[in-house]
């Protein structure tokens, strides 16, 4: 009877790497749930590009390839020179059969390094075979981490061609966008989407980028819509965002065209319906859409104490208010539309955070331990003052909080969260909260 | 006796200061009979033991036949050439199976210092190319057997040199050098007339001219094994002579049942035939090779797709001997054919081995007229979805021995005994 068993074992595994064999075009693997096995039949099912193991032979099948790879190709006994390509394929064949039933298993992962260093076995044979993981476990680590690894050698392997990474790109994107997908707050897929991005930042040769960073930036708008619970993809949208700070004057352009909105538009709108009441100087929207991007700026953050002479980029400090403020009016619609998801405004936070950043930076402040610290200008070693260091005195700060921006985000999120608080989200009470104790917007709660 | 002449001296200078009484009372060459039916590890540790025993372990005399497959991962270039410098003329048989460090220049060094070798194994030496074989063919004259399998290497030029030097040849592995063509094959058989085997499975490039030139130049044939070579027709088949005993077409589906004829004709003594994948096969064929093919032991005919139930009642009728058949993927067999083989006088005695895996018309019915076939060890039901558990229980039940086979998930025992455990910690007495 045991042989018997072993023999059907010996079989699915065959029946099984008959299936990989064809492994590129293979989309999926699945267990399907069959208890009892009527009929006489084969358990492995391969339809459409797609394979299924029915459920009823995995603890045979996996207790018995598990337990002869174990055995035989992982003692560390006497002989520790132990040549693996002796039989390769018999570990190979063991080793796919196991991973695909439980991919947790870091030391399998690291015996297919091994073979993979041996050129035993093929680098894009295993990037299908981490796909086929992946359809059935997106959430698995492992494999994510073994495709890091996969790609790392891969690029620094100059023979690459140029249309071959156009292909992993895009494959590698597309799985990504599948395992998150299939598993809603999979940090893992988000991770590895980002770890992806920061790769090609760092090849750069044959092409450009930055159009990645817009597509992304489109893409993840368009997913974060639809997925407003996954915190995972907000974080990557957060990425997104920082990576159009990078964008140049070209790409800008082609950025804004691809919104299908005017960013500066929506700006200005926020900017002008919350303008302070007794500032000065009045604007209507139509008077701030023709200012420069400078003028703007200036008129935003008027006050510079700057002691060097450095000149600063205006032009980008107003892109990113304009990319943030469209950012936090695309929030308050998702807030609106979706209640009480805590994600939402979380991701406002950020938002908010990267807002008042600016304002800091424009003056050369930094925050540390909860009070403001002068900060040595970034583009120059100017730095007479860092000797003291001293907390900034109050009205040293005042200039922060008697700027125009300030104030218009002030009122923007004072009315937002009173409406907000008129629906009863409860997030809303916690969201002021965090303005006042985290920003520091309750010290000038005198100006309203 | 016969050690080498060269450690005379050091012999009798070593046993002169032996003071053991073993080695005082046994001349040297009993000692030296007696190691020589010593294993090659046994005659290592015996190497250790003194001076004296060194010389006389590592004689070249107790070294006729090694086989160092167990030791494939250890072996490099210099213990073939320290191998063969002991050995010498001594050395007939050398396995080193799997041994994938060994290069061209050790094997040189070998062919050199043992000239007399008889049968050489270098399965998947992969590092090995054509200089190996020249060298062979150069010094080793004696050269009966040769095993080149998966050597992928190794080229026409080997055989040529092969034919050349070794005309003492009789088997000739060569599967999977997939460079060798007809030409290479032709050489060996105009070369070396006493052939009696020859495997080259996975060899694209042998066509019907070299299948013919060897059933040609070499009447002493009784192997050929051409699995996979594709290209090899009815032409060259119908052309083996009357020697044959094995014969393995697999996967040559250009084969029709025009092969069979001929092979049924000039072949009487054929015991094993081999036909996968031939699909153009049909029971015509079948018919005149169980009419004169009285001898046969085993046969493999998967997907050979045409076949009916009429062939087995041929093979029942004619080959009394049937042993081993596998009929997997033959998807016309009913339970008539299987009950007409139950029947044949095969069944009773031989009939080991049944193959009837992917037979989707063969139902329980069949398994019941197997009952009678008491030598049945092994038979495969994969796919035969027809077939039930209950079956496979009542077939047990009549052939306790037999190995069944199926897609049934094997029942899982009871766990037993695990409750019984004493629950208290056995190396303490507190409880």
């Amino acid at each position: 009877m045991e042989e018997d068993k072993f023999a059907l074992v010996e079989r699915i595994i065959k029946d099984i790497h008959l299936v990989l064999s064809k492994i590129a075009e293979l989309r999926a693997f699945d267990i399907v749930p069959v208890d009892t096995n009527i009929r006489n039949k084969s358990p492995v099912l391969h339809l459409e590009n797609c394979l299924g193991l029915e459920s009823w032979c995995i603890k045979h099948v996996y207790m018995y390839s598990y337990s002869e790879i174990m055995d035989k190709y992982c003692t560390k006994g006497r002989r520790k020179t132990f040549n693996v390509s002796l039989n390769s394929e018999r570990l190979i064949k063991l080793l796919n059969v196991t991973l695909l039933l439980n991919p947790e298993l870091s030391l399998f992962w690291n015996k297919r390094r091994m073979l993979v260093l041996e050129c035993l076995l093929d680098k894009i044979y295993e990037l299908h075979f981490t796909r086929l993981i992946l359809s059935r476990k997106p959430k698995c680590n492992d494999a994510f981490a073994y495709r890091r690894w996969l790609l790392d050698i891969m690029f620094k392997d100059d023979s690459l061609q140029n249309n071959n990474i156009q292909d992993i790109i895009n494959e590698e994107l597309n799985i990504c966008t599948l395992a998150s997908d299939k598993n809603p707050n999979n940090y893992h897929s988000w991770n590895h989407r980002i770890w992806f991005l920061n790769k090609l930042k760092t090849l750069e040769k044959q092409f450009n980028v930055h159009y990645h960073y817009i597509k992304e930036y489109n893409f993840s708008e368009q997913w974060v819509a639809k997925n407003v619970s996954d915190y995972s993809c907000f974080h990557y949208r957060q990425f997104c965002i920082k990576n159009i700070y990078l964008l140049n004057d070209d790409l800008w352009i082609k950025f804004t065209k691809s919104v299908n909105l005017d960013l500066r538009k929506t700006f200005v709108r926020i900017l002008a319906a919350n303008f302070p009441k007794d500032s000065t100087i009045q604007v209507s929207e139509d008077d701030l859409l023709t200012y420069s991007e400078n003028n703007l700026v200036n008129l935003l953050l008027f006050h510079s104490v700057k002691k060097c002479y450095c000149i600063l980029d205006n032009v980008l400090v107003c892109r990113k208010l304009e990319t943030l403020f469209h950012e936090l009016e695309v929030n308050n619609e998702l807030i609106r539309f979706y209640k009480h998801h805590e994600t939402l405004w979380y991701h406002r936070r950020f938002i908010i955070h990267e807002i008042v950043r600016i304002i800091y930076d424009h003056f050369c402040l930094t925050k540390s331990n909860g009070s403001l610290i002068r900060n040595t200008c970034k583009k120059c070693t100017y730095d007479d003052e860092r000797q003291k260091q001293a907390k900034m005195v109050r009205y040293d700060s005042n200039c922060i909080y008697s700027c125009v921006l300030f104030n218009v985000l002030l009122t923007h999120e004072r009315k937002f969260v009173e409406e907000m608080r008129m629906n009863f989200d409860n997030y809303a009470d916690r969201h002021e909260k965090y303005l006042k104790f985290v920003e520091g917007f309750n010290n000038s709660s005198k100006c309203l | 006796m016969t050690y080498s002449g060269r450690n005379k001296f050091e012999i009798a200078r070593f046993s002169g200061e032996d003071e053991n009484h073993i080695n005082r009372k046994l001349p040297k060459e009993l000692l030296l009979r007696i190691l020589s039916y010593l294993d090659v590890v046994s005659l290592c540790r015996c190497a250790q033991v003194s001076k004296l025993w060194n010389i006389l372990a590592l004689d070249g005399s107790n070294w006729q036949r090694i086989d160092l497959f167990d030791f494939q991962r250890d072996v490099e270039g210099p213990v073939i050439e320290n191998i063969s410098r002991r050995c010498g003329g001594f050395l007939r048989q050398l396995s080193l199976r799997g041994c994938e460090s060994i290069a061209d220049g050790s094997m040189k060094t070998l062919a050199q210092s043992c000239p007399n070798i008889e049968d050489l194994n270098l399965n998947k030496c992969k590092k090995l190319t054509d200089q190996t074989c020249q060298a062979l063919g150069r010094r080793c004259n004696k050269l009966q057997r040769i095993n080149l399998d998966s050597c992928p290497s190794i080229t026409d030029i080997s055989l040529k040199a092969l034919a050349d030097g070794c005309p003492l040849l009789t088997h000739v592995n060569v599967s999977w050098c997939q460079s060798i063509t007809d030409n290479g094959v032709e050489a060996l058989a105009r070369g070396c007339p006493k052939l009696k085997s020859f495997i080259c499975r996975g060899c694209k490039n042998v066509n019907d001219k070299a299948v013919s030139s060897l059933a040609t130049h070499c009447p002493d044939l009784e192997v050929l094994n051409v699995q996979g070579c594709d290209n090899v027709s009815d032409e060259s088949i119908s052309k083996l002579g009357g020697g044959m005993r094995r014969l393995c077409v697999s996967g040559c589906a250009r084969l029709t049942d025009a092969a069979l004829a001929a092979v049924a004709a000039r072949c009487p003594a054929l015991a094993t035939l081999e036909l996968a994948q031939c699909s153009q096969l049909t029971d015509a064929g079948f018919q005149a090779l169980a009419r004169n093919c009285r001898m046969l032991e085993r046969m493999d005919l998967e997907e050979c797709v045409l076949i009916t139930d009429t062939t087995l009642v041929h093979l029942s009728m004619g080959c009394p001997r049937l042993e081993k058949l596998t009929l997997s993927h033959c998807e016309l067999i009913t339970d008539y054919g299987i009950k007409q083989l139950s029947m044949s006088p095969c069944a009773a005695e031989h009939l080991t081995v049944l193959g009837l895996d992917n037979c989707p018309l063969v139902t329980d019915g069949a398994l019941e007229h197997l009952t009678s076939c008491h030598n049945l060890q092994l038979i495969e039901l994969y796919d035969c979805q027809m077939v039930t558990r209950n079956a496979i229980r009542k077939l047990r039940s009549h052939l306790p021995n037999i190995k069944v086979h199926a897609y049934f998930a094997p029942v899982t025992p009871p766990v037993a005994g695990g409750g019984a455990r004493p629950r208290y910690c056995r190396c303490c007495n507190i409880i």
